[in-house]
């Protein structure tokens, strides 16, 4: 998948460039880009991480000064009061679904390559909604949302088509709430939880996206489950059923 | 084994880490500081840039403690390999820039010659590294020594080491296929 021809010897592995460190600032950072969007690459990268390892036994160890790590306690203090900043418009009212959010926002659900693996499939199959040229494929952002107990309920496919942005969302299992509705948020790291709109308990539904915000590189997504027509207060007001996180290009 | 008793405490820390435990975060940096901070000074060889991007990694640390995954990497390699990508990311900037810190003083290729590779012997993947790496040519082994080390371009090793950028580029693609099939084996 990495290995292109090339006249400069053969094969060029670009997952092995990288982790030797060979490429220029322009490259590197493309490859940094696939790591995030290409979990196959990501793999790749991480075996070459693995077989290079055994050299990092060669470089001595150097006690860094003593003054680094009280500067890296002032910089934790900083993105902790930013992070509460933050989080303080949510309602304090209903602690405990504050709580939640606040823990979905900011820690972010790592996602298994495997399951990433599995929604590049389901993106390279939705041949009438996704991108058809090599450009638009970089707009491609794929993700699961979970549940607590780590089931996937929903897989998550967003892309960008002419001017706006598109998410469609395909429910892997149904949640069996028959009075409420699953409504889709996107929670910015440390920010309040946006509406993104209505979901369907069984079957895929696709959603024009107006806000280039959902794509935040540190978003999380989640899924509460509302009255029928939405959440009355703007807010997520019912149980989070599943929730995820979205990988960037 | 000492070795295995101090990544079970890496690996602890980790957990602790990843659910957002600060006083997890300084016990890794008493832990692995010395050794990242040895890992950054290697690719930046300017302590300044160094403290500043030791301080960045173990703030990224803290930031994506949940993406470690104990059964998938080692956690020193884990760190070890953020510490250097954040280093050469940070070299690449310098570059770029162009002015104080000149990369040709970045590297002594001359001391990062086979040589650095005999010291791998300590653990059965680094003998198996060490042995696969003993395959190739010992303009190649050098060259690969530099560029892991050194952090350096294609572009920068072609010019340190007086040599073609095709040269280069085709010296180190072939080492770097025949390296992963001995490593298969």
């Amino acid at each position: 998948m990495s290995d292109l021809r090339s006249e400069d010897g053969g094969e060029a592995d670009l997952a092995a460039e990288y982790s030797l460190g060979v490429l220029d600032g322009a490259e590197r950072r493309a490859a940094q880009r696939r790591i995030e969007r290409d979990p196959a690459f990501a793999g790749e990268v991480e075996a070459w991480g693995a077989r290079f390892a055994p050299l990092y036994e060669a470089i001595e160890p150097v006690e860094p000064p003593v003054g680094v790590w009280p500067r890296i306690v002032e910089d934790l203090a900083r993105m902790r009061r930013v992070d509460t900043a933050g989080t303080q418009p949510a309602k304090p009212k209903g602690r405990r679904v504050a709580g939640i959010w606040q823990w979905i926002g900011l820690s972010g659900m790592g996602l298994a390559a495997a399951s990433l693996a599995a929604l590049i499939v389901v993106a390279g199959g939705l041949g009438e909604f996704g991108p058809q040229s090599p450009q638009a494929v970089d707009t491609i952002l794929a993700g699961t949302l979970m549940n607590d107990r780590g089931e996937a309920m929903f897989t998550v496919v967003f892309y960008h088509e002419q001017d706006h942005d598109v998410a469609t969302l395909i429910p892997v299992s149904s949640s069996s709430d028959a009075d409420r509705v699953p409504e889709l948020w996107v929670v910015p790291s440390g920010g309040t939880p946006r509406s993104l709109g209505m979901l369907h308990n069984s079957q895929p539904v696709v959603l024009a996206l107006a806000d280039r915000q959902a794509l935040d590189p540190d978003a999380a997504l989640a899924v509460s489950m509302e009255p029928a027509g939405g959440s009355p207060t703007g807010l997520p007001t019912g149980p989070v059923v599943a929730h995820g996180e979205l990988r960037t290009p | 084994m000492q070795a295995d008793q101090g990544r079970l405490a890496l690996v602890t820390i980790m957990g602790r880490l990843a659910v957002g435990e600060q006083d997890a975060l300084n016990e890794l940096y008493q832990r692995t500081s010395a050794k990242l901070f040895g890992v950054c000074l290697r690719i930046l060889n300017d302590r300044e840039e160094a403290e500043d991007v030791l301080q960045d990694v173990y703030l990224t640390v803290w930031r994506r403690a949940d993406r470690f995954d104990s059964e998938r990497a080692s956690p020193i390699t884990w760190l070890a390999t953020i510490a250097r990508n954040r280093s050469i990311d940070r070299l690449r900037q310098i570059g770029r820039r162009g002015g104080d810190h000149p990369v040709d003083a970045a590297v002594d290729v001359a001391d990062d010659g086979p040589d650095a590779f005999q010291r791998l012997a300590d653990s059965d993947d680094g003998r198996r590294l060490s042995e696969c790496l003993g395959n190739l040519d010992g303009r190649t082994k050098s060259s690969i020594a530099a560029a892991f080390y050194g952090g350096l371009t294609y572009e920068q090793l072609a010019e340190r080491l007086s040599v073609p950028l095709g040269t280069i580029k085709s010296r180190i693609r072939r080492g770097l296929i025949k390296l992963r099939e001995c490593l298969s084996q």
